[in-house]
């Protein structure tokens, strides 16, 4: 039987390690079943290769992560979230945010997703 | 250069037809994004309203809207609106390098999707773009959820979790409309 290798995951980072992710204006919903009844949608967690930034290496805090984007909200989840749907999660620095970091595996099923978009905590709200 | 929807192949999606969709949609803020009111939407005397999307990259669509005239805007306006704001939002609206909405998604919307999203009792959705150019149309009330993505190409999925009528589905597909509209349906406050 062959076992299909899931997706590239860094060990270093651990399952509490805090990922932010920028929220554009467009993509937040009202659910009644989750606190403040407002959240991200589940479409922002639709790449394979999810954009975030590890936040304790997130040098100048919310304010680097949104230059640029002061608009937008943010929202915050843990590697261990992340793994428990089955993606891995890597780092992918870059000048601007050396703390970055991505979140492999397929997200083709609705499910993972929303769960993830029902879960994760809200930093801040888009316009706020 | 304007497009009608004639001139792309879809005369059929040119026109909407308010008759028979007599619902009204419930008021509610369901988005961020809120399209603010817009004068160019308002129906004429005539029960018919004829407005252009422009999109980001340039293309237009031009849709008419066919009604006895009094149909209320609720029924309609909200949905029109939003698109038409969303037609707008340029490449890497969302910073991570998205496209912009595709004209090709707000006409599989119109020809899939609007017998649901304007039925009797289906209350206002939230609509979301989708990095792809997709849209993406989410309630969640009551307990019940519901999400529509539908991409500019290859198949729609959607997702209902309806806990109390035991209905738990993800599918990529044909849509069981069905199932989703007695979601949808149980959701609205008239529903008790």
């Amino acid at each position: 039987m062959t076992t299909v290798p899931g997706p590239a995951d860094d060990g270093s980072i651990e399952n509490d390690v805090e990922l932010w992710r920028r929220i554009p204006p467009s993509q937040w919903v009202s659910d009644d079943s989750v606190e403040g009844r407002f959240r991200a949608s589940s479409a922002n967690f639709d790449d394979d290769e999810l954009s975030v930034v590890i936040a304790r290496e997130c040098t100048g805090g919310l304010a680097t992560l949104l230059d640029g984007h002061e608009h937008f909200g943010v929202a915050s989840f843990t590697a261990g979230e992340a793994r428990t749907l089955g993606w891995g999660v890597v780092r992918d620095p870059d000048d601007l945010l050396p703390g970055h970091a991505l979140v492999l595996g397929k997200k083709s099923h609705k499910k993972g997703k929303q769960k993830l978009a029902k879960s994760c905590r809200i930093l801040k709200l888009p316009g706020s | 250069m304007s497009q009608t929807a004639a001139d792309v192949g879809i005369a059929a999606l040119a026109s909407v037809d308010l008759h028979r969709m007599r619902g009204g949609f419930e008021e509610h803020a369901s988005t961020g994004l809120r399209a603010p009111a817009n004068a160019n939407l308002t129906m004429a005397p005539s029960g018919r309203l004829r407005f252009e999307l422009v999109f980001a990259q340039g293309e237009n669509l031009e849709l008419e809207l066919r009604g006895s005239g009094a149909e209320p805007a609720t029924l309609w306006r909200p949905f029109f609106a939003t698109i038409q704001t969303l037609a707008r939002l340029s490449p890497d609206w969302d910073s991570y390098g998205a496209k912009p909405l595709s004209q090709i998604t707000v006409q599989r919307v119109l020809t899939k999707l609007l017998p649901i999203l304007l039925h009797d009792g289906v209350p206002e959705a939230a609509i979301v773009p989708t990095r792809d150019g997709g849209l993406q149309f989410e309630w969640h009330r009551r307990g019940i959820d519901v999400e529509i993505r539908v991409p500019p190409e290859g198949p729609i999925e959607f997702l209902v979790s309806d806990p109390d009528a035991g209905v738990d589905e993800e599918q990529t597909g044909p849509m069981d409309e069905g199932v989703i509209l007695a979601a949808l349906q149980r959701m609205s406050p008239a529903t008790n």
